[in-house]
């Protein structure tokens, strides 16, 4: 052991910020990180061990204790949920012969829940040994398990559906095509009509991507960064998880462009540990792209441009998904979101200026290159040009992948989908807005109804209220627990959601609901807790009549203490007292 | 020197200094916002507790997160405000086990005299009774786990005579606590110890050998309010005190 904390060590040069890589190569060796290890890194690192422990307990994906050899992940999404989670747990259960959350007798498979694992449009799906496997049946578990048993692994089968092909990304498309304009275009010019093009993030927040290169480009440091966020955390996207399959070199390009633009040499994507299975695909495509000379020491013979990328895989944490966290996590560090001003174009990654873009952002940036920014404005809407990748799973006929023009309003969407019996959509994810369809007529834009990618479709037949639960349940269990109205509230707030569901809440719940999470929203440090009441917020306002329906208490079980009635008597004797006297 | 520039709290016209930070400005003009991660002159601030927070542009900031920019118009004290940040106070009474009279911080607990200034009676939410530990191993310091508001104070503003971090969080969400690396802990002088405790906004680090050195009544907050007592770097005590427990 002691020999092997070492050769890891030393593969890492003993570098604090390449923790995550360390715990990876130990868990892989010993399917868990034992305490021994600990004990020896921190001997070698020269870090006490809570501060080992600071960074390990963050990540769900690793674990402190034997947990199998064969680690098995559920995914706990809403989506899997209503397509049935609960037989499909109770069957590996029954296969494996032991309880969710736990190891198997002999010691070999372990069985856990997980966030959405970016496969709802196959759900229900699960992690088995990192091996994405969808459509989950009874049989289908069966066969896996005595396979498994047999040292059998499933084989990575991504079906990646595409219903609809759009007009940008889905352009054909040769690979470095939009690097030839890097001897046409000087830096200032690429950011220019990266400007022009007036696209803005894909990956939520929809910070205009010209901006923010040229705030970068502006930075006296001249030691820069490149980050991908590729950690599409968010409950029912997987679009990413289709550009990083089947059109990797595009997201590449769109990274080179990125550090042509701002001078930076070093590019890293930080890709989420659920698609670690696409880690070996995407390091072979980078050492093809650097034996074409698209990478490495000067880039297509361009003097001085050398630029390399580095994956980095993550552990298991929605929040890291906020670019300040994911800068943490890259670091080496517990994946909470830092404060900000500086931004991360200031200070980024090693407190250099960083641009941090999504996956789908960089792919677009190739296109808008290539083709132009007037020719990217023609797509979409004037406040949100261009074209935008949907997740789309649920009760829907086609769900998969469709890339849509900025503008598509809900009525075309549920068309496009094929969906019926609609009640309601999630747009944007959990994080997001879930509408009925009285607002069908509502648009998917940046002033309107924003999404990240996630277009979750739930029909009539669905309880909306277990589906919320799974919501509010998400954003308690991801909270980094830094700030205390996200890490306290939530957990206030799901058993609110506890109470409707089992019938125990009276009227002023809803009202105490709303109050509640108008301080939470309001004064909660990041992304995150600012928004993990809108599932419950939306909801209520698009269906009052489901949770008036669902109130059926006479009286609140959430009674505070009531102050005047326990101390009459004492107000009492002080009035008598004063009279007294 | 950088030029003065004006912003208003609450209506009032303040003159200030771009970047400074909102709550120390605030407070050199008669103006108080409340505060409870916040430690003043320690560079960087924490931005935990959100107590701080204020309206600006119709977005709720926390102060202590705010630098002076010209023409800021802020809102420190509305009923929305007030309410918010009592909830707050309220979400951390009743996340951890705080039983004030038994306290040996009482009187210079920052969160007490919170509770007071907001005129908090009763928590609006549930008890969680959560189950916490009291850690004795170190041989300079108690740690109450159940007072622990989780504030970043000594994970983050503490560090040896080596420049150490000496405290660390440990687990996420709603299972966060703060781990300490007690051979690090017991290599603090008194000094530093002294200073570990009075940093500590509860009764959650305490020193060993020492129980109650003052009366109640003698106490930090026990006859000037919160919003008029300043928090400066400790300077270890002259005094002698008879360790008590």
């Amino acid at each position: 052991m002691k020999r092997f904390i070492e050769s890891i060590c030393k593969t890492f040069n003993c570098d604090k910020t390449r923790l995550l890589d360390i715990f990876w190569a130990i868990q892989e060796k010993y399917s868990y990180v034992p305490q021994k290890t600990l004990d020896l890194l921190s001997h070698k690192l020269k870090l006490s061990i809570p501060e080992l422990k600071d960074t390990l307990t963050f990540y769900h994906f690793f674990h402190q204790k034997p947990s199998g050899k064969i680690i098995i992940y559920v995914d706990s999404s809403a989506i899997s949920e209503i397509f049935g989670l609960n037989k499909i747990i109770s069957s590996f259960e029954q296969e494996l012969n032991c309880k969710m959350g736990e190891v198997d007798p002999t010691g070999q498979f372990g069985l856990f829940k997980t966030p959405c694992i970016g496969m709802s449009d196959q759900a229900p799906a699960a992690l088995i040994h990192g091996i994405p496997v969808g459509k989950l049946t009874t049989a289908k578990i069966k066969k896996i398990v005595a396979d498994l048993r047999k040292n059998i692994l499933p084989k990575v089968q991504i079906k990646n559906k595409v219903q609809l092909r759009g007009p940008v990304l889905f352009e054909k498309h040769n690979v470095g095509e939009s690097l030839d304009l890097l001897y046409a275009l000087t830096p200032d010019q690429i950011i220019q009509e990266v400007e022009d093009s007036g696209i803005r993030g894909r990956g939520g927040a929809g910070f205009s991507t010209g901006k923010k290169w040229r705030f970068c480009a502006e930075q006296k440091e001249k030691q820069r960064y490149i980050v991908c966020n590729a950690d599409e955390g968010e409950p029912g996207t997987f679009k990413d998880r289709y550009l990083l399959t089947k059109n990797p070199t595009l997201v590449f390009e769109g990274m080179i462009l990125a550090a042509r633009a701002i001078g930076a040499n070093q590019g890293l994507i930080y890709l989420r540990a659920e698609y670690k299975y696409l880690k070996g695909h995407l390091q072979s495509i980078l050492d093809q792209m650097q034996l074409q000379n698209l990478l490495g020491n000067q880039i297509l013979d361009i003097p001085n441009f050398d630029f390399h990328i580095r994956i980095q895989l993550g552990a298991g944490s929605y929040v890291v998904g906020e670019e300040t966290a994911l800068l943490e996590s890259l670091e080496g560090r517990r994946g909470e979101p830092r404060m900000r001003p500086p931004f991360p174009v200031e200070q980024g990654y090693l407190s250099k200026p960083t641009i941090i873009n999504n996956v789908e952002t960089f792919a677009s940036v190739s296109k808008i290159i290539k083709n132009g920014a007037h020719w990217y404005k023609k797509f979409g809407t004037s406040s949100s040009p261009g074209t935008k990748l949907l997740s789309v799973s649920g009760d829907c006929a086609h769900p998969g992948i469709y890339e849509v023009e900025w503008g598509l309003s809900i009525r075309q969407f549920l068309k496009l989908v094929g969906a019926t019996n609609t009640l309601a959509v999630q747009v944007g994810g959990p994080s997001g807005q879930c509408i009925s369809l009285k607002e069908k007529n509502r648009r998917l834009s940046f002033d309107d109804l924003p999404t990240g990618g996630s277009m979750m479709v739930f029909s009539k037949k669905r309880n909306l209220l277990n589906i919320i639960k799974n919501f509010v349940q998400f954003f308690q269990d991801e909270s980094c627990g830094c700030c205390l109205p996200c890490r306290a509230g939530n957990i206030v707030l799901n058993e609110q959601m506890h109470a409707i569901l089992s019938s125990e809440a009276a009227e002023v719940d809803l009202q105490r609901i709303q109050n509640w999470s108008k301080i939470i929203s309001a004064s909660s440090r990041c992304g995150l807790g600012q928004s993990c009441t809108n599932p419950m917020i939306s909801s209520m306002q698009a269906f009052p009549e489901i949770y008036k329906k669902n109130v059926k208490a006479h009286e609140s079980l959430y009674r505070p203490f009531d102050v005047e009635n326990k101390t009459v008597a004492y107000e009492q004797v002080v009035q008598l007292h004063e009279k007294e006297s | 020197m950088k030029k003065k520039v004006n912003i208003t709290i609450d209506g009032k016209s303040i003159s200030a200094t771009p970047d400074d930070n909102i709550v120390e400005v605030a407070k050199a003009n008669g103006v108080y916002i409340p505060t409870l991660c916040f430690y003043p002159d320690m560079g960087k601030c924490l931005g935990t507790c959100r107590v701080c927070t204020v309206k600006w542009k119709r977005h709720h900031v926390a102060a202590c997160t705010l630098k002076v920019e010209e023409g800021m118009e802020l809102t420190v004290q509305s009923d929305e405000l007030k309410d918010l940040r009592k909830a707050l106070v309220e979400l951390l009474f009743v996340e951890g086990n705080h039983f004030c009279p038994g306290c040996e911080k009482s009187g210079d607990c920052k969160l007490q005299a919170l509770g007071y200034e907001l005129q908090m009676t009763v928590p609006r939410f549930h008890y969680r009774f959560n189950n916490r530990i009291i850690e004795y191993n170190s041989k300079k310091i108690l740690f109450e786990h159940n007072r622990c508001i989780l504030c970043k104070r000594c994970t983050h503003k503490f560090k040896d005579s080596k420049g150490r971090r000496v405290f660390f969080f440990k687990g996420k969400g709603c299972h966060l606590e703060v781990e300490m690396v007690t051979e690090l802990v017991d290599q603090l002088n008194e000094e530093q110890v002294d200073h570990l405790v009075e940093l500590c906004p509860v009764g959650a680090l305490l020193k060993k050998g020492k129980g109650f050195d003052r009366p109640y009544g003698e106490r930090k907050y026990d006859k000037t309010p919160v919003g008029q007592t300043t928090e400066t770097h400790p300077k270890p005590s002259t005094k002698k005190h008879k360790g008590l427990l």
